[in-house]
């Protein structure tokens, strides 16, 4: 099962970019053991750069990163190595969010790897 | 609620009650605990039907009754709920709400029941003659040529003072070298308190209390019609009898106590060494507070007051000398109280106001874990120049409740205290994540969430052992020896 990063501009991300264009909740980043995924949830759009092709990533979508991948988020003009990012989450001790998920359902939180303790079996 | 009270709390509070009931506290008394917290309300003993009426009488208290119970700065409140009792809040909702103040409150549902005379005297007929025995045996062993406990009750109460000091004193000489001596034969009698009843409140209580607490016939003023009952004559005689033999005992431990670690030594009385060595304890208490043990002092078994005092013993104690022991026992319920919310948080603050200096959660995280560390690793002297734990010494000195305690606690204890607060020392963080510093181009470790505390459980588990010193309970060595 993976781990999730929120990325973003609020204090409760993970991994944080104080820019005006950055959403509060930019992306999501998946930690799966072999790669990283990333789904956009912002307003302002998230950039990636495969071989010198620079393109939008759709919104609500799951991409596969590559380590030569570049990322842009928003209007900020830094680019984000996709190798880089992997190794900075990976170097968090107790990572933030990442094992909580809200059950649609019922609302309740539970850890990523058990099932919605209300739900049936 | 209750049950998040700790064991000492729990049982002061035990202690409380039963001094309330037996008239040695007063109910202005136990009202102040219960304001500053020390204890928690508790219906079974305290539940008044009058004051009820009132509240629905009074014009207030028919508005409050009709809209429902509503408290207009409880954010105020709230925000200090920590410092005033937790439990305030619901104390005063319970007693001021819609619904009957006796359902569904912790502290037990049960109300005393209102008792007149004949109650009274019901619950206690026949009673003193199932310990006929213990009576007889000890009074007419301190009034000889008497026959039946009464007669010789009688004239022991009008005994003065000295004269009952020197017949007790001759018992617990006796009583040397034999298997059930004198000095056994006393506090058998001493320990009964079969007249006490817990349920029962009203205009009768009060007068039978008067007789409890040991006031004697002059003292009790409008309350003397109680001793026209017959029933009532006999709990006066008894605990009048009780009350002078206290008296002598306390005499005895006060003056000369090696005569009383005789007596134990011979006859060894578990309630004779509890009262004791609470007497003992209030005594060095108002001479020589915060002191270490002296040459001839050793800590008894028990470690700490709460496995040593019983109400019987506080009881015993009260009669030996209200004002001393009274003293100390407040002293006893403000330092449970200091101990449980103030001590460990003196210390926190200290830890706060050093860590605001710092920029980042982070740093706060790895200062406090470096610290922690090296307070329980490193040699003691490293320890005492850390600038943390010199500034927790400040602050504790002045403290104007520990201060003077801490003051004089040796520098081994101090350690073990300061080891056993940073033992209990952790913190909570909602996890660790990463900051794109935009000047420096890369990213910076941060937490998010981070908060430290004091693990209660921990710290209470084993601050004991050093606080030992506060209780001031140490007995004169010998008297252990027949334990």
């Amino acid at each position: 099962m993976a781990l999730r990063y929120k990325l973003g501009r609020g204090e409760s991300c993970s991994l944080v970019i104080d820019d005006d264009s950055i959403s509060i909740e930019h992306a999501v980043l998946f930690d799966f053991e072999e790669h990283l995924r990333i789904e956009d949830v912002s307003r302002n759009g998230t950039f990636l750069e495969r071989k010198g092709v620079r393109r939008k990533l759709t919104r609500f979508a799951v991409e596969v990163l590559q380590d030569e991948d570049l990322l842009f988020f928003g209007f900020y003009q830094q680019p984000f190595p996709a190798k880089q990012l992997t190794e900075v989450i990976r170097n968090l001790r107790h990572p933030v969010g990442s094992q909580r998920i809200r059950c649609p359902v019922h609302g309740v939180i539970y850890l990523e790897s058990k099932k919605c303790p209300l739900c049936p079996k | 609620m209750a049950g998040d009270l700790t064991e000492d709390i729990q049982a002061m509070e035990r202690i409380a009650y039963h001094m309330y009931v037996r008239g040695f506290l007063s109910l202005l008394e136990l009202k102040g605990l219960i304001r500053d917290g020390c204890i928690t309300y508790q219906n079974r003993y305290l539940y008044d039907p009058l004051e009820k009426e009132w509240n629905i009488l009074s014009p207030s208290g028919g508005v409050r009754k009709r809209k429902g119970w509503e408290y207009d700065d409880w954010e105020k409140d709230y925000s200090s709920k920590n410092r005033v009792i937790s439990e305030f809040l619901e104390i005063f909702e319970a007693r001021t709400g819609e619904d009957d103040p006796g359902e569904g409150y912790s502290s037990g549902s049960a109300k005393p029941i209102v008792a007149d005379a004949a109650l009274l005297q019901k619950r206690f007929r026949g009673r003193l003659d199932t310990v006929r025995d213990r009576l007889d045996g000890a009074l007419e062993a301190v009034v000889p040529g008497k026959t039946g406990w009464r007669d010789a009750a009688r004239d022991f109460i009008h005994l003065e003072d000295d004269a009952i000091y020197d017949r007790v004193a001759d018992q617990v000489e006796k009583g040397k070298g034999k298997g059930k001596g004198g000095f056994r034969l006393l506090w058998d009698l001493l320990e009964y308190d079969g007249y006490v009843f817990e349920d029962l409140v009203g205009p009768v209580i009060s007068a039978y209390k008067r007789v409890l607490k040991g006031q004697q016939v002059e003292q009790l003023g409008d309350h003397k019609w109680i001793l026209t009952q017959p029933e009532m004559r006999d709990v006066y005689l008894l605990v009048q009898s009780q009350a002078g033999l206290a008296r002598a005992f306390g005499k005895m431990i006060a003056g000369d106590p090696e005569l009383f670690g005789r007596g134990l030594a011979t006859d060894f009385h578990s309630l004779a060494f509890r009262a004791g060595a609470l007497y003992n304890a209030s005594l060095r208490w108002r001479d020589r507070p915060h002191t270490p043990p002296a040459n001839g002092e050793g800590v008894p078994t028990w470690i700490d007051i709460f496995e040593l005092a019983t109400p019987g013993a506080f009881s015993v104690a009260f009669h030996m000398d209200d004002v001393t022991v009274r003293s100390y026992l407040m002293h006893v319920f403000r330092v449970t109280q200091e101990k449980h919310h103030s001590l460990a948080q003196l210390f926190l603050r200290v830890l706060y106001d050093h860590s605001a200096g710092f920029d980042r959660d982070i740093e706060k995280r790895d200062f406090l874990e470096e610290m922690r560390t090296r307070v329980l690793s490193d040699s003691d002297d490293t320890v005492a120049k850390l600038e943390i734990v010199e500034k927790q010494r400040t602050a504790g000195r002045d403290h104007p409740y520990w201060g003077p305690f801490l003051e004089q606690l040796p520098v081994p204890k101090w350690r073990q205290l300061m080891r056993t607060w940073w033992e209990a020392l952790g913190y909570d963080c909602d996890g660790e994540g990463a900051l794109w510093l935009a000047e420096g181009q890369r990213w910076s470790r941060r937490i998010i969430g981070y908060e430290a505390y004091v693990d209660a459980e921990v710290f209470q588990e084993s601050v004991d052992f050093v606080l030992g010193d506060f209780y001031a309970l140490y007995c004169p060595r010998d008297w252990e020896a027949g334990a």
